[in-house]
Parts: C-alpha cells; sequence; structure tokens
C-alpha cells in the first residue's frame, strides 16, 4: 500500500496545474451543494415559521352532525316518495368535555402543545364604523405556544390578558382609528354585545391576520359566542410541521373528530416548497455531474499521459490491481482535499451571507437570508463529491490497470 | 568449457503470432529455442521486425508465446496466471529499454528502489544501502537524490540499468538499451553492463543493432525470419 500512496501522492503534487484545477472542480461542487441547500432550507425553516407559525398545524373540530333521511330510520310515512337532504345553516358545534378531549390529543405521537379554542366571527363596532373580524379566544399562554404572538406585539400586553381584554392587529388598529387603551364595542355573530379594552396592538407581518383578527381569553369568547364551558375546536401544534397529515388522519381515525391539516388546507404553499426543495436537489446533481466529469477528463488524461510510466511499472512487476490503486487513490486524494476545500468555502460563504441584514419592520433589522449551518450539509455535499469522484475515477483507474504494458513500450 | 552454469530462462518451441483476431496474423517467431545460463551475457541481433523484441519479451514473461514453453527460473509460465506472471517478474527479472523511463516524479535513488517497493510496500534499509552501493559503483553517487529531469541520458540510463539490478534478478533483460545515447555513453553503460553481469552473476541479454557491441557478447543469437541461430565466441 505504501508504494501505491507514495506514486499516487507523488502524481498529484508534480500534476500542480492539473491537481489543483480538479481539486477545485470538487470544491466548487461542494460550495455549491453546501451553500444552495443551506440557503434553501434556512429559506424554508423561515418561510414556515412565518407562515405557518401563527398557524395551528392540526385543527380539531366536532365531526358535523348530518341529518339523517327518514327513510333512512326505517320508518313509514304515508305518501312519501322521495327524501331531500339539507344541511343545517349556522350550527355551531362544540366539544363539551374538554377536559378529557386535550388529555385524549396530548397521546398522540408528535404533539407537542394541545390548546382548547373558539374561533368565531364578530364586528368590532368603534364609533360609527363596523369591521368583520375573527375572534379567536385561547388561554394567552397556551396561544402562545401555537402562534407565538408575543414576539409581534408592538405595543400594550398579551400574555396578562384580563377578561374584558383584547389584542388586535396594527392594521386594524389603523383602519379603526382605535390606540391602544380605548374601548370598543364587539358583536358576535351569536348577537352577544360586550366593551372590551384594546390592551394590546400587534404585527404578524402578514394582512390579513393583522386587518382581522382579535385574540382575546377563551373565557371571553365563550360568553361571545354562548359556549359555557366548551370549545369549538382544539389547535395542536407538532414538533414536526410536515407530519401534520398522518397525525390529523390518526386523529380522526380514532377519535371520530373532524380534523384538518395545514398542509391541506395551504397546499400551494406545501407545493411551492416541494418545488424548491426539487429544484435545490437538482442544482446539487448538476453540480456533482459537472465536477464529475472534469476529474474523468482530467484523469483519462493522466492515464494516457503516464501510459510509458504505467507500462514500466507492470514490466517491474506491479499488479493490475497495484496501478488500479494508484489511480484510484488519486481520485480519493483529489475528492477529499477538494471536499474539505469546499466545506470551507461553503462555510465562508455561508458566514458572509449571514452578515447582509435587512432592514425590518419597526426598526427592527433582520438578516436577508436566514441561513442553516447543517452538519449533515456539509457532511452529505462531502461525502456524495466524494462518491462522484470516486465513479469518476474508476474508468481511468481501470483503463491504466488494463494496459498491456508489451504495447505501450513497444508501441509508438 | 567451464562447469555448466544454472539455467536462467529456457524457451522450447517457441512461436509468437500476432493479430490472430484478424485476417492477417502475423507470425513473428517460427519456433525458437533458446537457452540463458546465469553469468552469460548474450546479445540478440537481427533486422529490424525480425522478432528480436518480442523473443525478449516472452523470455522476460511480459508476454506469452502463442505456442511452446518457457521455464524462467526454474518456474513455466504456462502455470502461472498475470498476478503470478508480475510477480515472478519483479523477483527474478530486470529491464532496461531504450528509453530509461525513470519516473520523473521520483529521485534517482528513489526510482532504483522502485521494484523493490513494488514487492515490499518500500525498500528496507539493507536493501536501500545495497542500491545505493550499487549507484555509487556506476558513479551516480552525487546524483542519487536528482530527478531524472536533472540528469543526463547516460547518468539516466546507468540509474534504469540499477533498477532492473535493484531486486538481485537472475535475469537482465535490455532492450537496445544504448540506442539513445551518443557512442561516449553507450560504450559507457555497455561497459558497466558487462561489468555488473560478472560481479552479480545475472544473466544477461541485450537486443541491440549495434555489431560492435554483440562482438563484445559471450554469445550472439541472430534472429532472422522468426527463427533463431546461436553462435558462441568460440565457434567464431
Amino acid at each position: 500500500m505504501r508504494f501505491e500512496v507514495a506514486v499516487a501522492t507523488r502524481h498529484l503534487v508534480a500534476g500542480k496545474g492539473q491537481t489543483v484545477l480538479t481539486v477545485a472542480a470538487v470544491a466548487v461542487a461542494v460550495t455549491v451543494i453546501i451553500f444552495i441547500t443551506s440557503l434553501i432550507q434556512g429559506l424554508q425553516t423561515r418561510l414556515v415559521n412565518d407562515f405557518i407559525g401563527s398557524l395551528p398545524h392540526v385543527t380539531v373540530k366536532p365531526a358535523e352532525r348530518r341529518p339523517r333521511p327518514l327513510a333512512a330510520t326505517g320508518a313509514r310515512v304515508e305518501g312519501m316518495a322521495g327524501t331531500a337532504v339539507q344541511e343545517t345553516v349556522q350550527r355551531r358545534d362544540s366539544f363539551d368535555d374538554v377536559e378529557k378531549l386535550t388529555q385524549q390529543l396530548a397521546q398522540f405521537s408528535g404533539v407537542t402543545a394541545v390548546v382548547p379554542a373558539i374561533r368565531g366571527q364578530a364586528f368590532l363596532v368603534h364609533g360609527a364604523r363596523r369591521f368583520g373580524v375573527s375572534v379567536s379566544g385561547a388561554d394567552p399562554a397556551k396561544q402562545e405556544r401555537i402562534n407565538a404572538l408575543q414576539d409581534d406585539m408592538i405595543s400594550g400586553r398579551w400574555l396578562s390578558l384580563g377578561s374584558d381584554e383584547i389584542v388586535i392587529g396594527f392594521r386594524l388598529a389603523d383602519e379603526a382609528g382605535v390606540r391602544l387603551g380605548d374601548r370598543v364595542r364587539l358583536l358576535s355573530s351569536e348577537g352577544v354585545d360586550g366593551v372590551f379594552t384594546v390592551a394590546g396592538i400587534f404585527d404578524t407581518g402578514q394582512n390579513a391576520a393583522d386587518l382581522g383578527s382579535v385574540f382575546t381569553t377563551l373565557r371571553t369568547a365563550q360568553r361571545l359566542f354562548r359556549l359555557q364551558g366548551a370549545v369549538s375546536s382544539v389547535l395542536l401544534k407538532l414538533d414536526d410541521p410536515f407530519t401534520a397529515n398522518q397525525v390529523a388522519d390518526a386523529v380522526s381515525g380514532s377519535l371520530r373528530h373532524k380534523t384538518e391539516s395545514w398542509m391541506r388546507e395551504q397546499a400551494s404553499f406545501v407545493n411551492g416548497l416541494r418545488a424548491q426543495s426539487s429544484s435545490s436537489a437538482m442544482i446539487s446533481v448538476f453540480a456533482l455531474l459537472a465536477s464529475a466529469f472534469s476529474i474523468a477528463a482530467v484523469l483519462i488524461v493522466s492515464v494516457i499521459q503516464k501510459s510509458k510510466e504505467i507500462g514500466i511499472l507492470k514490466s517491474m512487476g506491479a499488479r493490475d490491481r497495484q496501478i488500479l490503486l494508484i489511480f484510484g487513490m488519486e481520485g480519493l486524494g483529489i475528492a477529499l482535499v477538494g471536499a474539505l476545500a469546499g466545506c470551507g468555502a461553503g462555510y465562508l460563504f455561508l458566514r458572509m451571507l449571514q452578515g447582509v441584514r435587512q432592514v425590518a419592520r419597526f426598526g427592527r433589522t433582520d438578516q436577508l437570508f436566514p441561513v442553516s449551518f447543517d452538519p449533515a450539509i456539509f457532511l452529505g455535499a462531502a461525502a456524495a463529491a466524494v462518491a462522484a469522484t470516486m465513479v469518476a475515477a474508476v474508468l481511468p483507474a481501470r483503463r491504466a490497470a488494463r494496459m498491456d504494458p508489451v504495447e505501450i513500450i513497444h508501441g509508438n | 568449457m567451464a562447469t555448466e552454469a544454472a539455467v536462467a530462462v529456457e524457451g522450447f518451441g517457441l512461436r509468437k503470432v500476432y493479430g490472430l483476431d484478424t485476417s492477417y496474423p502475423v507470425e513473428v517467431l517460427q519456433g525458437v529455442d533458446v537457452r540463458i545460463r546465469q553469468g552469460e551475457f548474450v546479445a540478440i541481433i537481427g533486422q529490424s521486425g525480425s522478432g528480436k523484441t518480442t523473443l525478449l519479451n516472452l523470455l522476460g514473461a511480459l508476454d506469452r508465446p502463442t505456442e511452446g514453453r518457457i521455464v524462467l527460473s526454474g518456474a513455466d509460465t504456462a502455470d502461472l496466471d498475470d498476478n503470478g506472471l508480475a510477480d515472478l517478474r519483479n523477483r527474478v527479472v530486470g529491464f532496461v529499454f531504450q528509453f530509461h523511463y525513470l519516473l520523473p516524479e521520483f529521485t534517482c535513488l528513489e526510482n532504483a528502489l522502485m521494484p523493490l517497493a513494488i514487492r515490499h510496500g518500500s525498500a528496507g534499509r539493507a536493501d536501500t544501502e545495497r542500491v545505493r552501493g550499487l549507484l555509487d559503483r556506476v558513479g551516480l553517487a552525487d546524483q542519487m537524490h536528482k530527478r531524472p529531469g536533472q540528469m543526463s541520458g547516460g547518468q539516466q540510463q546507468r540509474a534504469a540499468l540499477i533498477r532492473a539490478l535493484a531486486n538481485s534478478p537472475r535475469l537482465v533483460l535490455a532492450d537496445e538499451p544504448t540506442g539513445n545515447l551518443d557512442a561516449r555513453s553507450g560504450q559507457e553503460v555497455f561497459d558497466l553492463m558487462r561489468e555488473m553481469t560478472r560481479e552479480t552473476g545475472v544473466a544477461f541479454v541485450m537486443v541491440t543493432h549495434d555489431d560492435r557491441l554483440a562482438q563484445a557478447a559471450d554469445r550472439v543469437i541472430h534472429v532472422e525470419l522468426g527463427r533463431a541461430h546461436e553462435h558462441t565466441r568460440a565457434e567464431e
């Protein structure tokens, strides 16, 4: 082995420009893969956090009670000719045994938060103007685990919300001319009316929420929507948002409740993420292919250049396997140094990118590119490049091993 | 004649046909018998294309005959696979070619030690000292750590000669070893080969076009139209 290592090392060192070129090809591929994958992963993490951070991953609702046609009950009715089924309108179903349901839902694997909540429609009335709003009622500390509203508060308070207090979005506050501490009236779809103090104003960065959402306590919402002691839905947060469909199906399968998964509700967003991931994978594959082809080309030229040496080594008794090892190890050397250099360059690029900041809302600055430093990406890119380089090195190495010393030495 | 020395290599009824799978096969050797003894210095002469080099390659187990047998250092090459032939070459044969074919990335000493490195991974201390001594013997003491590119043609060929002797082979095969050198360097290298043969007891077979050098050999094998005619100096 020492002989093969010595010859391979000398070849690489003596090959100066050629070696640098091939090492650079591997390094560039590794850098591109690390760069693209880390960037896309970082962007996706941010997008997912920003976008579904404010959403429950799974919403559990009572199953709709479907009216049963009289004919299906087996009752005999004189003169019955046909059946028309009309769904009930404006029926508010609710869960009454919140305690038990909460416990049941917490048992499902991957569930990190179970938040009993009420969602309902209401008008926010200020002066002569009315604004249609969606009211979410839940214990603020629990609600916080769903959408981390505290981070979005730009004034006032949220976690210590009292029973006649609400928090609203800054766009709604602007539109309605409401300021912190003002009192506004809410008129619910159940016809319940109440006056509330605006205790906080938030900015989630999403227009729809900032213009049309009102958050309050569970007790307040129960009063507004006539649901004493009950809730209209239970919100779940999962450790992996992308298991939402499986968890939703498991819940509806075993508890017979209706479930909504964010992935189904936001299918186009999920498809967008998938497309992004596939394009980053494709860029990685093409980078690897380009580097593998250039390495194969350089190594083939190198084998042809060194054919006389190969012939003389064989005449001196070098076995085919030894020749194969020499050129295989040249490939491995190129791959390892290139992968290492690529990891270093990738790291530096990401650090540079991390330093680029953008001005976010309300004077806060933010990273323009949310980069994720995942050791798995570095290792994966390096391993892929080493594998691709070795595949590229096999052809020239085999060609070298198979050379006939008689033909090489005496051929022209 | 002195007591017969051991046989280094022997060929029986050697035939070699090239292009057997084409419509124009060429029969280069048409049944050659040859025996080379330890300590002999044999010259092979003949016109270009007569089959000299082919015979040399067969004797050195670098190639296999189409027909006939080669017994090299007691081993019938027909019994060996390619790896077996490679190992046999490594242990008992040294080659010197018209061009030195030293590896340009290695020093003169490292090149000379190459057959040992192929066999053992790297050369041991005793072997290294022995090869240093040989290099010294052929006047390369101050060239040992130079790369081939920094040496003259004569020096390169002398280093190639020591490389052929590094494994203490029983047989050295040289294919026009002086063909690429000027007259003076050629004569120097030839004289060294002659001396090393005497000193080491190796069998030395040299293909040459130079009649003057051939006449200085113990024995001359004349290859003509694929057949060999031998004559010793005593016969002349």
